[in-house]
């Protein structure tokens, strides 16, 4: 046999290893209880660590879904007071234009995604007061019906005609419905509300 | 750096190594698993005296397999006829075994010691001569003859017509 072959069966004697569970039984062993102590301890923080991150997300985004919600909601709330203010303020004329300047200050603060997440409820109250805002309006003076004409009025219109568009409607239904979306696309979205609202008492 | 750390960081690098020093001098498991033990329990002791690791284990490793076969004397070198009727108790662990490595471990069981010693660190562990020479506490020179002669013996006993397992 040749040193050569010689030395390379020497080399795979290191195939020879202890039993892996013996390794670490002796290591524990050796340092005692501590070192499971240590190991738990280390995979005892990890665990806590990641359980309170992941505890701390999930109600941070809650809370601040929750809040940005009730943020939508408020202003929804307050929009539609500010209607009905409106509407009840006929017999002053002075106070209904505050009204007016009020509606047009809160609508302001309405946002694309706050329509979106505003419940089918609430909004069907909300094209209601305005109507009746409107013809209150119209009643005092025809110009501040453009008041209440502001981007949260033509959202909410843009947002029911997409969820009328869902549904069957009669002949004469379907004549106010494209009204609106005419008179929407002219920028008029107080009137296409009009039509809108309309379409609950016609059939 | 803690003891603790220190001797996990050493024991994890060195067991393994340790570990088949024994075996390979004993041809026993569970001797090398005691022998092993007691290696890294002198190890834990005495760690903060210890400069050099790997000479250190391997020194006490040497001194424990040596009190080994001087409280058993059964255990002494084995005549290679009794080696082979020993080994035939167990056929059929000796079947799944490759003949190869059997004979080759066999074949340094056969040697004296101190050739034992070098073949297993330098061949089988790679340790270099400059550091076997002081584990072993030898000029290196002089290692590489026993290197030599440890090499030549092997060589004669595999070639023996007589030795196989």
């Amino acid at each position: 046999m040749e040193e050569r072959e010689i030395v390379k069966k020497l080399k795979s004697l290191k195939k020879i290893k202890p039993e892996k569970e013996f390794a670490f039984s002796l290591k524990k062993e050796i340092l005692g209880e501590n070192f499971f102590y240590h190991q738990e301890k280390i995979r005892f923080f990890y665990f806590l660590t990641f359980s309170f991150v992941l505890i701390f997300s999930f109600f941070f985004l809650l809370n601040f879904e929750t809040k940005k919600f009730s943020k939508t909601e408020k202003n929804f709330e307050i929009l539609s007071q500010s209607l009905e203010e409106i509407k009840n303020a006929s017999s002053d004329q002075q106070k209904a234009k505050e009204k007016i300047l009020n509606f047009k200050k809160i609508s302001q603060s309405i946002t694309p995604e706050d329509v979106e997440k505003i419940s089918k409820d609430k909004l069907r109250d909300f094209v209601e007061k305005q109507m009746k805002a409107r013809k209150v309006l119209a009643s005092i003076n025809s110009k501040y019906l453009q008041e209440i004409q502001n981007p949260a009025s033509c959202l909410l219109v843009e947002k029911l005609i997409k969820e009328i568009e869902q549904n069957t409607l009669t002949e004469k239904q379907k004549l106010y419905f494209e009204g609106a979306k005419e008179m929407l696309k002219e920028g008029n979205c107080v009137d296409a509300l009009t039509n809108i609202w309309y379409l609950n008492y016609i059939r | 750096m803690s003891k603790k750390k220190k001797f996990s960081k050493i024991f994890d690098k060195f067991f393994e190594k340790i570990y088949r020093f024994c075996y390979l001098k004993t041809d026993s498991q569970e001797t090398a698993k005691d022998l092993a033990q007691e290696v890294f329990l002198k190890y834990w002791e005495k760690i903060e005296e210890v400069e050099n690791p790997q000479s250190f284990l391997y020194k006490v490793a040497r001194d424990l397999v040596y009190d080994f076969y001087r409280k058993s004397k059964s255990r002494q070198i084995l005549p290679l006829e009794e080696a082979l009727i020993s080994d035939c108790q167990n056929l059929e662990e000796k079947i799944i075994r490759d003949l190869e490595f059997e004979r080759i471990k066999k074949a340094i069981l056969l040697l004296k010691p101190e050739y034992q010693d070098v073949l297993i660190m330098h061949y089988v562990e790679g340790i270099s001569l400059k550091e076997i020479a002081k584990i072993l506490g030898k000029k290196e020179g002089t290692l590489r003859v026993l290197l030599f002669r440890a090499l030549k013996a092997l060589k004669e006993k595999l070639s023996q017509k007589n030795f196989s397992v």
